[in-house]
């Protein structure tokens, strides 16, 4: 359904209008996909964005401290 | 426990200098990154936490990541330390929350999350004291540099930002 909705975006780029349409329905596809929607709404996705930034921090700051 | 498994991870580097601290701090994380991604892929167990911080979970994390830093690396102490350092995970954990032992078992834990401002001491302490052990894996030049004294600093921003989330949300569930 996603991938329906491209032609659509390049014909919407005129039409600001039109271009909201489109928008506000790739959202609602992309939010009844199930893995999407698992992801964007689970608080085990934010765990491991959080605990990946804090770990990145730590480890380029080592680094930079080894330099 | 959150940042402090970090700070477990900075101190382990101080043990040993040779070991990357990405591989450090991925041990450190790998029973929370294990549950998350188990939980992504719709694996769930009938009392959380089962599959990646109990004791058998813990155990294969251990027996995995030895078996990859061996085969990477070639160096038995340095996979030793990092098998260490998933078991540290599962420790502060039992300390910080509640956790599950075996299949059948209790769940035990201290269950500080309760307690936020008292959380936030114990992970602040452990940063901290790992950071004194990091300290020594740098030159002594290096020691007073601005990147050193930002990674307590940093840690501990994130730990305050997970208290303060665990204030507003004391229900907040990982999956």
């Amino acid at each position: 359904m996603v991938a329906g909705l491209v032609p659509g975006f390049i014909d919407a780029i005129a039409d600001r209008d039109s271009l909201r349409h489109r928008l506000s329905e790739l959202l609602a596809s992309i939010l009844a996909n199930d893995i999407a929607h698992r992801i964007l709404f689970n608080d085990s996705v934010r765990l491991i964005v959080a605990t990946t930034a804090i770990a990145v921090v730590t480890v380029a700051l080592d680094r930079r401290a080894r330099r | 426990m959150y940042a402090g498994h970090i700070g477990i991870a900075l101190g382990a580097k101080g043990l040993r200098r040779s070991i990357p601290l990405w591989a450090l701090v991925l041990a450190a994380q790998l029973p929370d990154w294990t549950d998350a991604s188990l939980c992504l892929a719709g694996i769930r167990p009938s009392i959380p936490g089962m599959y990646s911080h109990s004791l058998p979970a813990v155990a294969g994390l251990m027996a995995i990541s030895w078996l990859l830093y061996f085969a990477a690396y070639r160096d038995r102490v340095g996979a030793a330390i990092v098998s260490i350092i998933v078991v540290t995970h599962m420790l502060g954990d039992y300390v910080t929350g509640y956790k599950p032992t075996w299949p059948g078992g209790p769940i035990v834990g201290l269950g500080m999350y309760g307690a936020p401002a008292v959380d936030f001491a114990i992970e602040a302490l452990v940063i901290g004291s790992g950071w004194m052990m990091y300290r020594s894996s740098v030159t002594n030049s290096r020691r007073v540099s601005l990147p050193v004294n930002l990674l307590p600093a940093a840690l501990i921003a994130f730990q305050l930002a997970a208290a303060i989330a665990f204030t507003i949300s004391p229900g907040l569930r990982k999956c």
